[in-house]
């Protein structure tokens, strides 16, 4: 009765064991994904900040109002001189 | 029952009285109380006990034997062992890096940061020709040029011949959807590996201040240069468990090192004032076919560094076919006779010392002055007879600074030339900054008394007299070139931020506001009447140099400038323009070349920064009491 005892208990721990090391193994698996994917993100990212600061660039905010036809207008402050103007972005109107 | 606890019969009977008998009876003394046949009484759990404690002597055994031969290879046989199998576990181990970004630099917009500078990874394809036989290497070409946008037979052709080679690039720079076409393909053969690229999204703009970086990362000047310690990288690593095919199973985690990611530079520069600074310089320099020019505009209370430039310029992003002349920040490299606008600052300090007052009256000669051990000096063409200091200055006599030197003295001269920043470097975080050139004051003599006071025989650099004028804009401190405004961790936390620092007061607040006076008058009735601004009150000064050759000036070759600000009342900004060899046919003045350039960034830049305009029909007088 003790062996089976003694046994049962050994192959619990055994069987333990193994789940453990399995577990460990998936979990290091599920790491290494994620590492991958974290990079994968991470370069994704960098892409698109320098792909946005392309797009804010002033050359390329200039080229695409002309090509949109937007009549962009500095916001003056109120005037105190007698003359007004408004300013189109690099040219007078 | 114990297990060792043995017991055994005797034969021999308590009668047995022989001599013999007497062992036997000490035996007897020890007998256990039950008499039983002679055999061991061994119960079940003591064989599984005996057998577990063998079993566990033996491993142990076996264990100490490994240990021992892993520590002392008795044979070149189990050498090998040991070396075969470290071989095996290292090879069932990979380590991969984990990339880690160059930081970024930022440059001011109106409401935001642009980015000028950044980093960012492109995949390219790889392939191993050596592991395919040639139909193979024929279907693989095909398959891949028509995902890669490449001519097939080209292709083939280039393959074929580096058939020999295991490692040969097919395209670099490919998408990230061109990168995972060809991981479909599942081809062993093919790869993909990423590398760095360094962008520059504006291209040219403010490219000789944010430099370059090279195709191996290292940096080529410029901030990239200046900043390459907060800006590098350090990339992580990790080991990871491998199949036979070297795929990655799983992570050795305890092995694993974290990248960290470089610091980003935000600069004082705005991508605004600095396009349009940029091509207004670009476009004098054009239009006057001159060598080369360059501005600076500028915060004088704070020093920030908001627009500085040199035409012609280059795009970092080509600078490998990119003449060396054309990455050369001149506004700080390059120093020049700064002629008619120093006249200002020698004017500012002499009040300031005392010497005398913007009302002292100074005979000019009529135009012409042969000075005693000093040479000729002239008015070019002009005939002024007595003359305020504060005409001189709006006239631009050459005259009346050459007597102001005079009364002043050539140790007074250099002292004021240093204390104002001249002969030394601004300290700008940027590399290749010139000190300019003042000779020693032993070398001084008669001719350096009457010149340097209207600017020649003393080099400048562009930025070291937009300081000098931003002092006499705010007050009269002199205050050092800010660039860099801040630095951040790769999380965006600020690490570190410059504050504005004064060197040191140069003139008193109402010398400063004099002086400015008088630079208005320039722009209002003297010289300086091309900068005369629409919506703000401005102030300037213009300034027209020989340009010094191996034998004394260069015959028709000057340096034409303006610097200026607006409003008078408080400066937002100081800007210089300088255009270096114009064409003397075309105009060469710097009224001519530089003040009509320096009035459109002015104008656009106060604009751009919400200023409230201040001019009211007419120029206001300035206050001239005693004039």
């Amino acid at each position: 009765m003790r062996i089976a005892f003694i046994i049962i208990g050994l192959t619990a721990i055994a069987v333990g064991l193994v789940h453990i090391r399995r577990q460990e193994v998936v979990l290091r698996h599920e790491i290494q994904r994620m590492q991958s994917e974290h990079t994968t993100l991470r370069r994704e990212l960098w892409d698109r900040q320098v792909r946005i600061g392309h797009l804010m660039a002033p050359r390329a905010v200039q080229q695409r109002s002309k090509t949109m036809a937007l009549d962009l207008t500095a916001n003056l402050p109120a005037q105190t001189g007698p003359k007004s103007r408004e300013w189109t972005f690099g040219r007078v109107n | 029952m114990s297990f060792w606890n043995f017991s055994f019969k005797s034969n021999k009977t308590p009668a047995d009285k022989s001599p013999a008998s007497s062992a036997a009876h000490k035996v007897e003394l020890i007998k256990p109380r039950k008499t039983r046949n002679w055999k061991p009484s061994i119960s079940r759990s003591d064989i599984v006990f005996f057998l577990l404690a063998a079993g566990l002597i033996w491993l142990g055994a076996e264990l100490g034997q490994s240990i021992y031969r892993h520590e002392n290879p008795v044979s070149k046989d189990q050498a090998d062992i040991v070396k075969n199998v470290e071989r095996a576990k290292q090879g069932a181990k990979i380590t991969l890096p984990i990339p880690a970004r160059p930081g970024n630099i930022y440059a001011r917009s109106r409401r935001s940061h642009v980015m000028v500078a950044g980093s960012r990874q492109v995949p390219s394809c790889f392939i191993d020709p050596k592991l395919l036989d040639n139909d193979q290497l024929a279907d693989v070409t095909k398959k891949v040029s028509k995902i890669l946008e490449l001519d097939p037979n080209e292709l083939l052709c280039w393959l074929n011949s580096k058939r020999s080679n295991r490692f040969v690039w097919v395209a670099r720079e490919i998408s990230p959807e061109q990168a995972q076409a060809v991981r479909d393909l599942k081809c062993r053969a093919l790869g993909i590996q990423y590398e760095w690229i360094r962008e520059y999204p504006n291209e040219k703009l403010a490219g000789t201040i944010i430099g370059f970086r090279q195709k191996d990362g290292q940096p080529g000047g410029g901030l990239e240069l200046t900043a390459a310690k907060i800006i590098s990288a350090n990339d992580g690593k990790r080991v990871v468990h491998a199949d036979a095919r070297r795929r990655a199973i799983w992570a050795d985690t305890e092995l694993t090192v974290p990248p960290t990611d470089g610091g980003n530079v935000y600069i004082s520069i705005d991508v605004n004032i600095q396009e349009t600074l940029q091509k207004e310089v670009a476009a004098a320099v054009a239009e006057f076919d001159a060598k080369w020019g360059v501005g600076v505009v500028m915060n004088p209370w704070t020093g920030d560094i908001l627009a500085m430039c040199s035409a012609p310029t280059y795009d970092p992003n080509q600078y490998n076919i990119t003449h060396p002349s054309e990455m050369v920040n001149r506004a700080i490299g390059s120093p020049y006779e700064p002629g008619s606008v120093f006249k200002p600052i020698m004017a500012a300090a002499a009040v300031e010392d005392g010497t005398v007052t913007y009302q002292t009256m100074i005979d000019c000669e009529g135009g012409v002055y042969n000075a005693v051990k000093g040479g000729r000096i002239s008015d070019h063409g002009n005939s002024y007879g007595p003359l305020s200091l504060w005409d001189v200055v709006v006239h631009s006599s050459n005259i009346g600074m050459a007597k102001l030197g005079e009364k002043m003295g050539n140790q007074r001269l250099w002292t004021i030339a240093h204390q104002w920043g001249f002969g030394q470097k601004t300290g700008v975080e940027l590399p290749g900054e010139t000190a300019g050139i003042i000779r020693k004051l032993e070398k001084w003599d008669g001719y350096s008394l009457r010149r340097i006071p209207f600017g020649q025989e003393i080099s400048t650099s562009a930025l070291q007299l937009t300081m000098a004028f931003s002092a006499i804009a705010n007050g009269g401190l002199l205050m050092k070139p800010r660039l860099i405004q801040s630095v951040t961790d790769s999380e965006g936390n600020v690490v570190w931020s410059s504050k504005p620092g004064a060197v040191r007061r140069v003139l008193s607040p109402s010398v400063a506001n004099q002086s400015l006076a008088v630079l208005q008058d320039v722009v209002q009735n003297g010289t300086g009447k091309n900068c005369k601004l629409e919506n703000w009150t401005s102030w300037g000064k213009t300034g027209t140099a020989q340009v010094p050759g191996p034998k004394g000036y260069t015959d028709g070759a000057y340096t034409g400038s303006f610097v200026g600000g607006a409003p008078v009342e408080k400066p937002a900004v100081v800007c210089l323009i300088s255009i270096y060899c114009p064409d003397r046919n075309i105009g060469y003045y710097g009224s001519t070349v530089a003040a009509p350039a320096v009035k459109r960034v002015l104008e656009k830049t106060l604009t751009y920064l919400n200023v409230t305009p201040d001019r009211v029909d007419e120029y206001p007088r300035p206050v001239a009491t005693g004039r």
